[in-house]
């Protein structure tokens, strides 16, 4: 089995909370009979922090830093500066953009059987549930209706997981964004347009770190 | 010369209309014959630009790694705006687009390998802003453009350099975002695939997309074009 790991976000709370997770996260798959392949998907900068920090500690297969989209760019997808429950435009409009473009690059790398998309300042220990999450379904810490669908962190075979967030074009996500009451909205309209099954499948801890905005 | 010199030796007016022009600047290939080697033609072709006012944007793409080398030296030297490192194709990867082997000496690794680059950069290079023009450069080459620079920076055509062979030159290239991407858009792997098959020489491909593309061709001087005699060292 070919498993491909995704870290995508920024560089947060600091670059070496991220090694912190990445290495937490990782030692669940090592003794699994699979090939693990990792990426990370990041910007360039995060406040005073540099990405390029954490780049020559060898420790992901595969690196994609940008730098972050400006304002001019977010524009040609929305004008909206702010979503209907006040979230600002920006991390949902970067967050949507840098998992499809990693997405896009994994599905042409090479022919994996299941892609692990997860975040840069997430814990998630799986325990002895980590079978569970490698199924035929989009698999999630929490689904709509029970409250919505987690964006945080998913399991699923490649193909489910790049329709799942496989926006189309840019205007196409605008009009998602828009039309969304949460940053996960847009995810759950995705995924029922691709009609991608989801499930949910328990885990021992969940944490997102409360330092990431700090 | 003393720094005011230096500067009072540029045009202002022309600085400040270069300003303007937003650029794009991929330097792709393995890093070789080092890293360092990568890091120096990149620091000079940069500092060329933005001394000539342009607003530049750096991306690399490379792979992880290059015989005894890998990236993470060159990723931590926070040179580049942009960066897309990925392990080099598997044999299986190459295998599913081609059953060749080789041209002539070069293994076809490398052929897919740089084709397969330069489209995975520039598709993340047009949705990514809105450039005037991208510079589509190898990283073992040093290029420099000096007063030649606007004739590169053609609005319709892809411009290369000075033909020395038969061919279109595939070392560097520079076009507007939409026209650079359509040069090297194999579309699918099997289109890849086909065009290696059917091709005498790699730069035959890039040819073969731009006809089918209707991209057109011109070519431009520049003041400096080196490829490292020692990138297969």
């Amino acid at each position: 089995m070919k498993i491909a790991v995704l870290f995508r976000g920024p560089v947060r709370p600091q670059p070496y909370n991220v090694v912190e997770r990445y290495r937490e996260f990782m030692s669940q798959f090592i003794n699994i009979d699979a090939e693990v392949t990792t990426y990370l998907a990041t910007w360039r900068q995060w406040k005073n922090y540099k990405a390029s920090d954490i780049l020559g500690l060898d420790l992901f297969d595969n690196v994609i830093m940008q730098t972050e989209p400006t304002d001019a760019h977010r524009e040609r997808c929305t004008a909206l500066k702010k979503l209907q429950n006040g979230a600002d435009i920006r991390p949902v409009y970067n967050m949507y953009y840098q998992s499809r473009t990693a997405l896009d690059l994994i599905v042409n790398a090479d022919n994996y059987d299941y892609i692990v998309h997860t975040r840069t300042d997430l814990q998630m220990i799986f325990g002895a549930h980590l079978p569970q999450w490698f199924n035929s379904s989009y698999t999630t810490i929490h689904a709509k209706p029970h409250p919505w669908t987690c964006d945080q962190m998913a399991i699923a075979p490649t193909k489910l997981m790049y329709n799942a967030w496989n926006y189309g074009t840019i205007e196409h996500l605008g009009r998602m964004i828009e039309a969304a009451d949460k940053p996960e909205a847009v995810l759950e309209m995705m995924i029922e347009d691709s009609k991608v099954p989801v499930k949910t499948a328990p885990y021992d801890l969940w944490r997102l770190d409360h330092r990431r905005n700090m | 010369m003393e720094i005011d010199q230096i500067i009072t030796s540029f045009p202002i007016k022309e600085i400040m209309e270069n300003s303007l022009i937003k650029i794009a600047l991929l330097f792709r290939g393995p890093m070789r014959p080092t890293p360092y080697a990568t890091a120096i033609h990149t620091s000079l072709l940069r500092n060329e630009l933005r001394l000539q006012g342009f607003n530049v944007t750096t991306y690399l793409a490379t792979w992880m790694t290059y015989k005894n080398y890998d990236a993470n030296d060159l990723m931590s030297m926070g040179l580049y705006d942009n960066i897309i490192v990925l392990q080099p194709p598997s044999p299986a990867q190459v295998k599913r687009c081609t059953s060749r082997k080789s041209y002539g000496i070069y293994p076809i690794s490398n052929v897919f390998g740089m084709y397969y680059q330069s489209k995975t950069a520039l598709d993340i290079i047009t949705s990514a802003d809105d450039y005037d023009y991208v510079i589509h450069s190898r990283t073992d080459m040093r290029v420099k453009f000096g007063t030649h620079i606007h004739n590169w920076l053609d609005p319709v055509n892809y411009v290369s350099p000075p033909q020395t062979t038969p061919w279109i030159c595939d070392w560097i290239g520079v076009a507007n975002p939409i026209t650079m991407k359509k040069a090297w858009d194999y579309k699918t792997f099997d289109n890849l695939g086909g065009l290696i098959d059917t091709t005498e020489v790699p730069e035959h491909i890039l040819e073969s997309i731009m006809k089918i593309n209707n991209i057109h061709n011109k070519t431009s001087e520049l003041e400096d074009l080196w490829l490292d005699p020692d990138r297969n060292a």
